[in-house]
């Protein structure tokens, strides 16, 4: 089984900084990690491994060069390759432009790898953006049948086995290959990394694509240009304090109860 | 945990001020990074647990933080394979900042406390015995980086069966947890508890674990340990659910008793944390024999002639 996983660098803080002009991410200083969510789908693809031995997992990453970083740390955890798209070309993509971009990069990589991938896996968002669009318009963008919410996959028969959290409990869908899942956080952790893993990781080609490499790339349809979402502000949202549940022994206790804190918070 | 490379807190006290038990305030110590005037009464305080005066102000010597950390987890098939390395890490000038040792029952118990497994209990195959867990820390990544890998392969050569590396905040936290929830998991599981904080050489490890393990099997409770391996600090804990509690304290202090007298024939002490306090007084006295007790008690008398502070605490006149 041939896996795909997408991964994105993303700033270890909940204190992004923007750029005042462009309105995107300014990246430089700012610790980064690989995006927990693409985590656990590489811990995801990492376990269909552990019962598949042949299994090859390929993580692509659309970024900066030092985007390299989070792909080798795929590297020491489960991945056998890995592929970085990045060109000035991608810079300030929207979700729209990115999961163009993504579709035409895999495209790319399965002409360099040989092979069709039989399933991509995607964190279920990004925790910078935290949209949670990429992965949904990839699988648009590939005509590939999608699964969202994903904890865990299995290989069947008749193709993948995925475990998905619903609104009340968690159901297994069964999806045919080639398919798209994106994953959210499972009840256990990602492995570890092995040191010979991450020396061989330290030492790993990692191979770039540019916008060059992509056959049919209509560049009207990437970067800024090619995002119609146009960002009008970014701030923190202030937090929201706790608020106050009034539960008295009777309904009429707890009626009172209420009338008396509005009351005092001159709301009525 | 990180005595192993920084040494514990009383390298770091400067001066303080201290409240006698005649009611006199005095300073000892000075913010100098050096002194060889008389004797040190600062010293003397710390590790006096109160019997001596109170201590009202502290200074303490600062070290700005690591810039990178990096833990290692080496399973071993065995803790007599785990221990013997340790020795070797020092003789590798590796430098960690913690080094810890555990088998894997008590790791079982703890993250069954916390309802996550961490850490595997098998590898290609092999049952995993025993852990050591090492953290590095230095002023980059890189630095660090150099220092693991030289490590990891002295780590495999002496029978490590692999070793998981936890470089990112969340890895680092999830590694650390399991062994800081030891004494929880402990706790949970028994009703009778008693512990002790032996310290040995590094080079006696091996050895002392090997002297308790053998003397175990003559008490009706059960014998968990765990330790700081890099400075030769152990806890070791009697535990049980089923003995009575008289019965409990009369064999724990039987076995306490032997593996306290065994540690001074190591050349090591019966406490490297925890102190003395009520519980080990008479041990103290076992452990370090008359000259020593009665120049101890000289000094109480000295500070506190009318024993109120802590009486009964660490020596008793």
């Amino acid at each position: 089984m041939n896996i795909l996983v997408c991964v994105k660098q993303v700033p270890d803080t909940n204190e992004i900084k923007i750029d005042p002009v462009t309105n995107t991410l300014v990246r430089e200083g700012v610790p980064s990690i690989v995006n927990p969510f693409d985590g656990y789908a590489l811990e995801a693809a990492a376990r269909i491994k552990d019962n598949a031995p042949d299994t090859r997992i390929v993580v692509l990453s659309m970024g900066p060069k030092q985007a390299e970083a989070a792909l080798r740390d795929c590297l020491a955890i489960a991945a056998d390759k890995a592929y970085l798209a990045s060109d000035r070309a991608f810079g300030g993509s929207d979700t729209l432009a990115t999961s163009y971009i993504l579709s035409r990069a895999i495209a790319k990589v399965e002409e360099l790898e040989g092979v069709k991938f039989d399933a991509i896996f995607c964190g279920k968002q990004a925790i910078d953006g935290d949209t949670a669009q990429v992965g949904p318009e990839l699988a648009e963008q590939l005509h590939y049948p999608q699964v969202t919410y994903g904890l865990e996959a299995s290989l069947a028969s008749d193709g993948l086995h995925v475990l998905r959290e619903a609104e009340d409990g968690n159901e297994v869908i069964g999806v045919q290959l080639p398919c798209l899942v994106t994953f959210t956080k499972p009840s256990f952790d990602p492995r570890f990394p092995t040191i010979k893993r991450k020396m061989a990781a330290r030492k790993a080609q990692i191979t770039s694509i540019t916008a060059a490499d992509l056959k049919n790339l209509d560049v009207t349809r990437a970067g800024l240009k090619g995002s119609p979402t146009n960002v009008k502000r970014t701030f923190v949202p202030p937090r929201k304090q706790a608020g106050v549940i009034v539960k008295e022994q009777t309904v009429e206790a707890s009626a009172h109860r209420l009338y008396e804190l509005l009351n005092k918070a001159h709301v009525i | 945990m990180r005595a192993v490379k920084y040494g514990t807190t009383r390298e770091y006290v400067r001066s303080m001020t201290v409240v006698l038990p005649d009611g006199e305030v005095t300073k000892f110590g000075a913010t100098v990074s050096k002194t060889s005037s008389g004797y040190s009464l600062l010293n003397l305080i710390i590790g006096s647990e109160g019997t001596l005066g109170i201590i009202t102000e502290l200074t303490l010597k600062l070290l700005p933080a690591p810039q990178a950390t990096v833990s290692l987890m080496a399973p071993f098939e065995d803790l007599a394979a785990c221990i013997s390395t340790v020795p070797k890490i020092f003789q590798h000038h590796f430098q960690p900042q913690a080094l810890e040792f555990f088998e894997k029952e008590i790791l079982v118990s703890s993250e069954k406390y916390l309802g996550k497994e961490t850490f595997p209990k098998k590898i290609e195959g092999k049952d995993v015995g025993a852990y050591l867990l090492i953290t590095f820390d230095g002023d980059s990544m890189d630095e660090v980086n150099n220092i693991v890998e030289k490590a990891s392969e002295m780590l495999l050569e002496e029978g490590a069966l692999d070793i998981l590396v936890a470089d990112t905040a969340p890895k680092l936290k999830d590694i650390w947890a399991a062994r800081s929830s030891f004494l929880d998991g402990i706790n949970e599981q028994f009703k009778l508890v008693d512990e002790c904080d032996v310290v040995v050489p590094v080079s006696k490890i091996a050895p002392y674990v090997e002297y308790v393990s053998q003397i175990k099997g003559k008490f009706d409770f059960e014998v968990k340990y765990f330790g700081h391996a890099g400075d030769g600090n152990l806890h070791i804990y009697t535990c049980s659910n089923e003995m009575q509690k008289d019965e409990f304290r009369k064999q724990s202090d039987e076995f306490l008793s032997a593996i306290y007298k065994k540690s001074m024939e190591f050349g090591g002490q019966i406490s490297g944390e925890h102190g003395i306090g009520f519980g080990k007084v008479h041990y103290l006295e076992q452990a370090l024999g008359p000259v020593n007790i009665g120049l101890m008690k000289s000094i109480k008398k000295a500070f506190d002639p009318k024993q109120i502070l802590n009486p009964g605490k660490v020596v008793v006149l």
